[in-house]
Protein backbone atom coordinates (compact mmCIF):
# COMPACT_ATOMS: atom_id res chain seq x y z
CA UNK A 1 0.00 0.00 0.00
CA UNK A 2 1.07 3.38 -0.88
CA UNK A 3 1.18 5.69 2.19
CA UNK A 4 0.94 9.21 1.71
CA UNK A 5 -0.06 12.28 4.03
CA UNK A 6 -1.29 15.70 3.11
CA UNK A 7 0.66 17.30 6.50
CA UNK A 8 2.21 17.06 9.86
CA UNK A 9 2.34 18.79 13.28
CA UNK A 10 3.16 19.20 16.74
CA UNK A 11 6.33 17.02 16.81
CA UNK A 12 7.92 15.78 19.79
CA UNK A 13 10.55 13.73 20.63
CA UNK A 14 9.19 10.99 22.35
CA UNK A 15 11.98 10.43 25.61
CA UNK A 16 15.38 11.89 26.73
CA UNK A 17 17.08 9.81 23.91
CA UNK A 18 15.84 12.47 21.43
CA UNK A 19 16.09 9.76 18.99
CA UNK A 20 12.29 9.26 17.98
CA UNK A 21 9.59 11.52 17.37
CA UNK A 22 5.54 11.68 17.89
CA UNK A 23 3.72 13.56 15.46
CA UNK A 24 0.36 14.01 14.32
CA UNK A 25 0.17 13.01 10.36
CA UNK A 26 -2.92 13.68 8.13
CA UNK A 27 -2.90 10.22 6.49
CA UNK A 28 -4.67 10.36 3.26
CA UNK A 29 -5.89 6.31 3.67
CA UNK A 30 -6.96 7.45 7.14
CA UNK A 31 -8.58 10.53 6.62
CA UNK A 32 -7.60 12.11 10.05
CA UNK A 33 -5.22 13.42 12.50
CA UNK A 34 -3.26 10.27 13.81
CA UNK A 35 -0.62 10.00 15.93
CA UNK A 36 2.27 8.47 14.86
CA UNK A 37 5.61 7.72 16.24
CA UNK A 38 9.04 8.08 13.33
CA UNK A 39 11.65 6.08 13.66
CA UNK A 40 14.80 6.33 11.56
CA UNK A 41 15.00 2.47 11.25
CA UNK A 42 11.24 2.14 10.49
CA UNK A 43 10.64 -1.11 8.22
CA UNK A 44 8.23 1.24 6.16
CA UNK A 45 9.72 3.54 3.72
CA UNK A 46 6.95 5.89 4.84
CA UNK A 47 8.07 6.03 8.54
CA UNK A 48 11.82 6.57 7.45
CA UNK A 49 11.07 9.67 5.31
CA UNK A 50 8.68 11.06 7.78
CA UNK A 51 11.50 10.92 10.28
CA UNK A 52 14.14 12.12 8.34
CA UNK A 53 12.04 15.07 7.24
CA UNK A 54 11.03 15.49 10.33
CA UNK A 55 14.94 15.53 11.90
CA UNK A 56 15.88 18.31 8.84
CA UNK A 57 13.22 20.54 10.40
CA UNK A 58 10.88 20.67 7.36
CA UNK A 59 7.84 20.29 9.70
CA UNK A 60 8.88 22.72 12.28
CA UNK A 61 10.37 22.62 15.58
CA UNK A 62 10.52 19.03 17.85
CA UNK A 63 9.07 19.81 21.12
CA UNK A 64 11.34 18.30 23.88
CA UNK A 65 9.88 15.04 25.49
CA UNK A 66 7.20 15.01 28.74
CA UNK A 67 9.20 15.30 31.80
CA UNK A 68 11.93 17.31 30.06
CA UNK B 1 5.53 99.20 -103.95
CA UNK B 2 2.67 97.75 -101.81
CA UNK B 3 -0.05 99.57 -100.49
CA UNK B 4 0.80 101.87 -97.40
CA UNK B 5 -2.05 102.45 -95.03
CA UNK B 6 -2.13 105.77 -92.64
CA UNK B 7 -3.57 103.28 -89.46
CA UNK B 8 -0.73 101.09 -89.72
CA UNK B 9 2.23 103.40 -91.00
CA UNK B 10 0.91 106.12 -87.93
CA UNK B 11 1.89 109.06 -89.34
CA UNK B 12 0.40 111.36 -92.42
CA UNK B 13 1.49 109.82 -96.12
CA UNK B 14 3.31 111.23 -98.53
CA UNK B 15 2.34 112.25 -101.41
CA UNK B 16 4.27 109.72 -102.99
CA UNK B 17 2.84 107.18 -100.82
CA UNK B 18 -0.47 108.39 -101.81
CA UNK B 19 0.44 108.10 -105.88
CA UNK B 20 2.00 104.70 -104.87
CA UNK B 21 -1.31 103.08 -103.61
CA UNK B 22 -2.66 104.50 -106.36
CA UNK B 23 -0.21 102.92 -108.87
CA UNK B 24 -0.72 99.37 -107.53
CA UNK B 25 -4.52 99.30 -107.77
CA UNK B 26 -4.19 100.54 -111.11
CA UNK B 27 -1.97 97.53 -111.91
CA UNK B 28 -3.54 95.21 -110.21
CA UNK B 29 -6.89 96.42 -112.22
CA UNK B 30 -4.90 96.01 -115.43
CA UNK B 31 -3.74 92.16 -114.35
CA UNK B 32 -7.53 91.30 -113.75
CA UNK B 33 -8.56 93.05 -116.99
CA UNK B 34 -5.54 90.97 -119.20
CA UNK B 35 -7.61 88.11 -117.39
CA UNK B 36 -9.86 85.69 -119.36
CA UNK B 37 -13.16 85.57 -117.19
CA UNK B 38 -14.71 83.11 -118.91
CA UNK B 39 -11.73 80.77 -117.15
CA UNK B 40 -12.26 78.80 -113.90
CA UNK B 41 -9.50 80.38 -111.50
CA UNK B 42 -8.45 78.59 -108.48
CA UNK B 43 -6.99 80.79 -105.56
CA UNK B 44 -3.90 79.72 -103.01
CA UNK B 45 -2.33 81.57 -100.39
CA UNK B 46 1.42 81.52 -100.25
CA UNK B 47 2.98 83.90 -97.50
CA UNK B 48 -0.01 86.27 -98.09
CA UNK B 49 0.20 86.84 -101.14
CA UNK B 50 -2.56 84.98 -102.93
CA UNK B 51 -1.86 82.78 -105.53
CA UNK B 52 -4.00 82.08 -109.08
CA UNK B 53 -4.51 78.62 -110.60
CA UNK B 54 -6.83 78.15 -113.79
CA UNK B 55 -8.50 74.76 -114.17
CA UNK B 56 -5.75 73.89 -116.52
CA UNK B 57 -2.99 74.40 -114.41
CA UNK B 58 -5.01 72.24 -111.56
CA UNK B 59 -5.61 69.25 -114.02
CA UNK B 60 -2.02 69.53 -115.12
CA UNK B 61 -1.24 69.42 -111.48
CA UNK B 62 -3.93 66.56 -110.37
CA UNK B 63 -2.49 64.34 -113.53
CA UNK B 64 1.30 64.69 -112.49
CA UNK B 65 0.10 63.60 -108.72
CA UNK B 66 -1.90 60.17 -109.63
CA UNK B 67 0.46 59.40 -113.01
CA UNK B 68 1.56 56.44 -111.04
CA UNK B 69 -1.34 55.50 -110.02
CA UNK B 70 -3.64 55.15 -106.13
CA UNK B 71 -1.73 51.95 -105.32
CA UNK B 72 1.57 54.06 -105.35
CA UNK B 73 0.12 56.24 -102.94
CA UNK B 74 -1.17 53.87 -100.66
CA UNK B 75 0.78 53.68 -97.22
CA UNK B 76 2.43 51.33 -96.23
CA UNK B 77 4.21 50.04 -93.22
CA UNK B 78 7.33 51.96 -93.66
CA UNK B 79 6.05 54.68 -95.97
CA UNK B 80 3.30 57.53 -95.57
CA UNK B 81 0.70 57.56 -97.95
CA UNK B 82 -3.26 57.36 -98.09
CA UNK B 83 -4.65 54.78 -95.68
CA UNK B 84 -7.61 52.53 -95.61
CA UNK B 85 -9.20 50.77 -92.37
CA UNK B 86 -10.31 47.18 -92.50
CA UNK B 87 -14.03 47.15 -91.35
CA UNK B 88 -13.17 44.27 -89.15
CA UNK B 89 -11.40 46.23 -87.17
CA UNK B 90 -12.00 50.05 -87.21
CA UNK B 91 -15.56 51.90 -88.04
CA UNK B 92 -14.65 54.94 -90.24
CA UNK B 93 -17.46 57.53 -89.87
CA UNK B 94 -17.40 60.84 -91.77
CA UNK B 95 -13.33 60.34 -91.80
CA UNK B 96 -12.90 59.81 -88.06
CA UNK B 97 -11.93 56.37 -87.18
CA UNK B 98 -12.58 54.38 -83.92
CA UNK B 99 -10.92 51.00 -83.20
CA UNK B 100 -13.57 48.19 -82.48
CA UNK B 101 -12.38 47.24 -79.22
CA UNK B 102 -13.16 44.03 -77.41
CA UNK B 103 -16.24 44.00 -75.35
CA UNK B 104 -17.68 46.60 -77.74
CA UNK B 105 -18.30 43.44 -80.34
CA UNK B 106 -19.63 40.38 -80.20
CA UNK B 107 -17.29 37.83 -77.68
CA UNK B 108 -16.37 35.84 -81.14
CA UNK B 109 -16.13 38.39 -83.28
CA UNK B 110 -12.41 39.69 -84.11
CA UNK B 111 -11.14 42.51 -82.61
CA UNK B 112 -8.67 43.89 -79.66
CA UNK B 113 -8.62 43.03 -75.92
CA UNK B 114 -7.51 43.93 -73.47
CA UNK B 115 -6.32 42.49 -70.42
CA UNK B 116 -7.83 43.15 -66.42
CA UNK B 117 -4.49 43.51 -64.83
CA UNK B 118 -5.64 42.18 -61.27
CA UNK B 119 -6.47 39.14 -63.21
CA UNK B 120 -4.07 38.80 -66.17
CA UNK B 121 -0.14 39.71 -66.84
CA UNK B 122 0.61 40.92 -70.08
CA UNK B 123 4.33 41.20 -70.97
CA UNK B 124 5.27 42.27 -74.44
CA UNK B 125 1.95 40.85 -75.67
CA UNK B 126 2.38 37.56 -73.78
CA UNK B 127 -0.53 36.91 -71.90
CA UNK B 128 -1.05 34.75 -68.72
CA UNK B 129 -3.23 34.01 -65.62
CA UNK B 130 -2.33 36.17 -62.93
CA UNK B 131 -2.11 33.36 -59.84
CA UNK B 132 -2.52 36.10 -57.57
CA UNK B 133 -5.84 37.69 -58.85
CA UNK B 134 -9.28 36.78 -57.32
CA UNK B 135 -11.04 35.46 -61.00
CA UNK B 136 -7.04 34.05 -62.22
CA UNK B 137 -5.50 32.22 -59.02
CA UNK B 138 -4.71 28.77 -59.09
CA UNK B 139 -6.08 26.95 -56.48
CA UNK B 140 -3.32 25.46 -54.42
CA UNK B 141 -1.00 28.39 -55.24
CA UNK B 142 -2.76 30.64 -52.95
CA UNK B 143 -4.90 30.08 -49.36
CA UNK B 144 -7.51 26.74 -50.13
CA UNK B 145 -10.70 29.24 -49.73
CA UNK B 146 -10.27 31.43 -52.28
CA UNK B 147 -11.82 31.58 -56.24
CA UNK B 148 -9.68 30.84 -58.57
CA UNK B 149 -8.94 27.53 -60.87
CA UNK B 150 -8.73 24.12 -59.10
CA UNK B 151 -6.53 21.07 -59.98
CA UNK B 152 -7.08 17.79 -58.80
CA UNK B 153 -4.74 14.66 -57.80
CA UNK B 154 -5.55 11.96 -59.84
CA UNK B 155 -4.39 9.62 -57.48
CA UNK B 156 -8.08 10.37 -55.47
CA UNK B 157 -9.76 11.98 -58.27
CA UNK B 158 -11.33 11.31 -61.66
CA UNK B 159 -12.20 13.89 -63.91
CA UNK B 160 -14.13 13.47 -66.79
CA UNK B 161 -13.89 15.61 -70.17
CA UNK B 162 -16.94 17.59 -69.35
CA UNK B 163 -15.02 18.65 -66.32
CA UNK B 164 -17.05 16.59 -64.00
CA UNK B 165 -15.28 15.82 -60.32
CA UNK B 166 -15.92 12.29 -58.61
CA UNK B 167 -13.72 10.74 -56.46
CA UNK B 168 -11.72 7.50 -57.32
CA UNK B 169 -12.87 5.72 -54.10
CA UNK B 170 -8.74 5.17 -52.86
CA UNK B 171 -7.97 7.42 -50.20
CA UNK B 172 -4.58 8.90 -49.46
CA UNK B 173 -2.88 7.70 -46.55
CA UNK B 174 -2.89 11.36 -44.95
CA UNK B 175 -6.29 11.51 -44.78
CA UNK B 176 -6.69 8.05 -43.63
CA UNK B 177 -4.97 8.24 -40.91
CA UNK B 178 -5.77 11.75 -39.93
CA UNK B 179 -9.66 10.53 -39.17
CA UNK B 180 -8.35 8.49 -36.04
CA UNK B 181 -7.12 9.08 -32.92
CA UNK B 182 -7.23 7.47 -29.29
CA UNK B 183 -8.06 7.88 -25.80
CA UNK B 184 -5.78 7.17 -23.42
CA UNK B 185 -7.80 7.39 -20.16
CA UNK B 186 -4.45 6.36 -18.07
CA UNK B 187 -3.69 4.59 -15.34
CA UNK B 188 -1.50 1.77 -16.20
CA UNK B 189 0.34 1.49 -19.18
CA UNK B 190 -0.59 4.03 -22.23
CA UNK B 191 -2.25 3.95 -25.49
CA UNK B 192 -0.78 6.34 -28.18
CA UNK B 193 -1.61 7.10 -32.28
CA UNK B 194 0.90 8.67 -34.97
CA UNK B 195 -1.41 10.15 -37.51
CA UNK B 196 1.74 10.38 -39.54
CA UNK B 197 2.35 6.73 -39.55
CA UNK B 198 -1.10 5.67 -38.86
CA UNK B 199 0.21 3.45 -36.37
CA UNK B 200 -1.12 2.23 -33.28
CA UNK B 201 1.02 1.75 -30.01
CA UNK B 202 -0.34 -0.04 -26.52
CA UNK B 203 2.08 -0.19 -24.33
CA UNK B 204 1.24 -2.35 -21.52
CA UNK B 205 0.86 -1.66 -17.96
CA UNK B 206 4.84 -2.24 -16.03
CA UNK B 207 4.98 -4.40 -13.53
CA UNK B 208 3.45 -2.61 -9.93
CA UNK B 209 5.85 -1.51 -7.27
CA UNK B 210 5.19 -0.27 -3.51
CA UNK B 211 4.93 3.15 -5.25
CA UNK B 212 3.73 2.40 -8.72
CA UNK B 213 0.53 1.10 -10.11
CA UNK B 214 1.02 -1.87 -12.76
CA UNK B 215 0.50 -5.16 -12.93
CA UNK B 216 0.41 -6.91 -10.19
CA UNK B 217 1.21 -10.57 -9.41
CA UNK B 218 0.80 -13.19 -6.53
CA UNK B 219 3.12 -15.07 -4.61
CA UNK B 220 1.53 -18.26 -4.55
CA UNK B 221 2.71 -19.12 -1.51
CA UNK B 222 0.29 -16.67 -0.04
CA UNK B 223 -2.77 -16.54 -2.66
CA UNK B 224 -4.30 -18.55 -5.00
CA UNK B 225 -5.47 -17.32 -8.60
CA UNK B 226 -8.70 -19.56 -10.17
CA UNK B 227 -9.66 -19.15 -14.11
CA UNK B 228 -11.46 -16.28 -14.18
CA UNK B 229 -8.79 -14.32 -11.76
CA UNK B 230 -10.35 -14.77 -8.68
CA UNK B 231 -7.58 -14.21 -6.11
CA UNK B 232 -7.93 -15.91 -2.89
CA UNK B 233 -5.74 -16.31 0.09
CA UNK B 234 -3.81 -19.51 0.19
CA UNK B 235 -4.51 -21.73 2.59
CA UNK B 236 -1.09 -21.38 4.24
CA UNK B 237 -1.06 -17.69 3.31
CA UNK B 238 -0.40 -14.64 5.80
CA UNK B 239 -3.45 -12.90 6.19
CA UNK B 240 -1.12 -10.05 7.92
CA UNK B 241 2.12 -8.59 7.11
CA UNK B 242 4.91 -11.35 8.88
CA UNK B 243 7.08 -8.18 9.07
CA UNK B 244 7.07 -6.70 12.80
CA UNK B 245 6.47 -3.45 12.97
CA UNK B 246 5.26 -2.84 9.34
CA UNK B 247 2.30 -1.41 8.27
CA UNK B 248 -0.31 -4.44 8.36
CA UNK B 249 1.56 -6.45 11.16
CA UNK B 250 0.01 -7.29 14.16
CA UNK B 251 1.04 -7.39 18.01
CA UNK B 252 0.31 -7.77 21.37
CA UNK B 253 1.47 -4.76 23.31
CA UNK B 254 1.67 -2.81 26.70
CA UNK B 255 -0.05 0.33 26.28
CA UNK B 256 1.97 3.14 28.12
CA UNK B 257 0.88 6.88 28.64
CA UNK B 258 -2.47 6.74 26.50
CA UNK B 259 -5.50 5.13 26.35
CA UNK B 260 -7.07 3.27 23.43
CA UNK B 261 -10.75 1.59 22.94
CA UNK B 262 -11.24 -1.22 20.68
CA UNK B 263 -10.87 0.29 17.73
CA UNK B 264 -9.28 3.22 18.38
CA UNK B 265 -5.79 4.35 17.50
CA UNK B 266 -2.02 4.93 19.42
CA UNK B 267 1.00 6.11 18.66
CA UNK B 268 3.33 3.58 18.46
CA UNK B 269 5.67 5.39 21.30
CA UNK B 270 2.94 4.23 23.57
CA UNK B 271 2.98 0.75 23.25
CA UNK B 272 5.47 -1.50 24.68
CA UNK B 273 7.06 -5.09 24.32
CA UNK B 274 9.72 -6.86 25.73
CA UNK B 275 13.40 -7.15 24.64
CA UNK B 276 15.86 -7.92 27.17
CA UNK B 277 14.72 -11.08 29.10
CA UNK B 278 15.73 -13.61 26.60
CA UNK B 279 14.89 -16.28 29.69
CA UNK B 280 11.76 -15.47 29.22
CA UNK B 281 11.17 -13.51 32.07
CA UNK B 282 9.76 -10.13 30.20
CA UNK B 283 6.34 -9.14 29.21
CA UNK B 284 4.62 -12.56 29.69
CA UNK B 285 0.77 -13.54 29.14
CA UNK B 286 0.93 -16.40 31.04
CA UNK B 287 2.02 -14.92 33.81
CA UNK B 288 -0.55 -13.16 35.81
CA UNK B 289 -0.48 -11.24 38.73
CA UNK B 290 -3.61 -11.25 41.20
CA UNK B 291 -5.02 -8.27 43.51
CA UNK B 292 -4.57 -9.50 47.15
CA UNK B 293 -8.38 -8.51 47.65
CA UNK B 294 -9.49 -9.78 44.66
CA UNK B 295 -11.49 -13.01 45.04
CA UNK B 296 -11.32 -16.81 43.17
CA UNK B 297 -12.12 -20.43 43.64
CA UNK B 298 -8.59 -22.12 44.22
CA UNK B 299 -8.21 -25.58 45.96
CA UNK B 300 -11.82 -25.58 47.06
CA UNK B 301 -11.12 -22.66 48.37
CA UNK B 302 -12.92 -19.39 47.62
CA UNK B 303 -10.50 -16.39 47.18
CA UNK B 304 -11.32 -13.08 45.93
CA UNK B 305 -9.83 -11.47 43.26
CA UNK B 306 -11.08 -8.17 41.44
CA UNK B 307 -8.32 -7.94 38.71
CA UNK B 308 -5.36 -10.04 37.05
CA UNK B 309 -2.62 -8.72 34.82
CA UNK B 310 -0.44 -9.54 32.58
CA UNK B 311 3.74 -9.67 33.72
CA UNK B 312 5.40 -6.59 32.50
CA UNK B 313 8.48 -5.64 32.84
CA UNK B 314 9.63 -1.95 32.24
CA UNK B 315 12.47 0.95 31.64
CA UNK B 316 14.97 -0.47 29.05
CA UNK B 317 13.90 -3.98 29.22
CA UNK B 318 11.18 -2.85 26.95
CA UNK B 319 10.56 -0.46 23.37
CA UNK B 320 8.26 0.48 21.45
CA UNK B 321 7.10 0.06 18.22
CA UNK B 322 6.93 2.83 15.19
CA UNK B 323 3.97 4.42 13.59
CA UNK B 324 0.51 4.28 14.44
CA UNK B 325 -1.43 1.38 15.75
CA UNK B 326 -5.27 0.37 16.08
CA UNK B 327 -6.54 -1.97 19.41
CA UNK B 328 -7.88 -4.82 18.15
CA UNK B 329 -9.23 -5.76 21.95
CA UNK B 330 -10.07 -8.14 23.50
CA UNK B 331 -10.54 -4.47 25.63
CA UNK B 332 -9.95 -0.99 26.29
CA UNK B 333 -6.14 -0.58 26.46
CA UNK B 334 -5.45 1.27 29.06
CA UNK B 335 -1.46 1.64 31.12
CA UNK B 336 -2.94 1.84 34.46
CA UNK B 337 -2.94 -1.98 35.98
CA UNK B 338 -3.58 -3.79 39.27
CA UNK B 339 -1.26 -5.17 41.43
CA UNK B 340 1.58 -6.68 41.86
CA UNK B 341 2.79 -6.06 38.16
CA UNK B 342 1.37 -2.86 37.99
CA UNK B 343 0.66 -3.02 34.12
CA UNK B 344 -2.17 -2.99 32.06
CA UNK B 345 -3.46 -6.31 30.18
CA UNK B 346 -1.87 -7.33 26.90
CA UNK B 347 -3.85 -6.00 24.03
CA UNK B 348 -3.49 -6.98 19.99
CA UNK B 349 -3.03 -4.17 17.58
CA UNK B 350 -2.88 -3.84 14.53
CA UNK B 351 -0.22 -1.25 12.61
CA UNK B 352 -2.28 1.14 10.48
CA UNK B 353 -0.24 3.56 9.14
Amino acid sequence: MIISWTGVRNLQWTDGSYTNINMEVNFVHLGEWTLFTATANDPEPHGRELHRRAMNGEFGAVSPPEGA
Amino acid sequence: MPIVLRLIKGSELTFAELDGNFQDLDNRTDALEAIDAGTRLTRLEAAGTPLYFDSDDVMVMLDSIWAGGVDSYLATTDSIGLASFDSDHFNVNRGHVTIKLAGYTPSDSAGIASFDSSNFVVSAGHVTINPNSAAGRVAGTTIIDSTGVASFDSAEFNVSSDGHVTHNSVFLDSAVRSRFSVVDNGIAGSFEYSDSTGVFTYTGSPLATTSSVGVASFNSSHFTVDGSGQVSLASTGAAFSTTFNSVGSLGFFFVDGATAAVGGTVSGSNLKYGTVNTDGSGHKVNQIGANPLATAFISGQSTSFNALSSKRVTGSSEASPSGTWRNLGPGYAYSGGQAPYGGAGLNLFVRIA
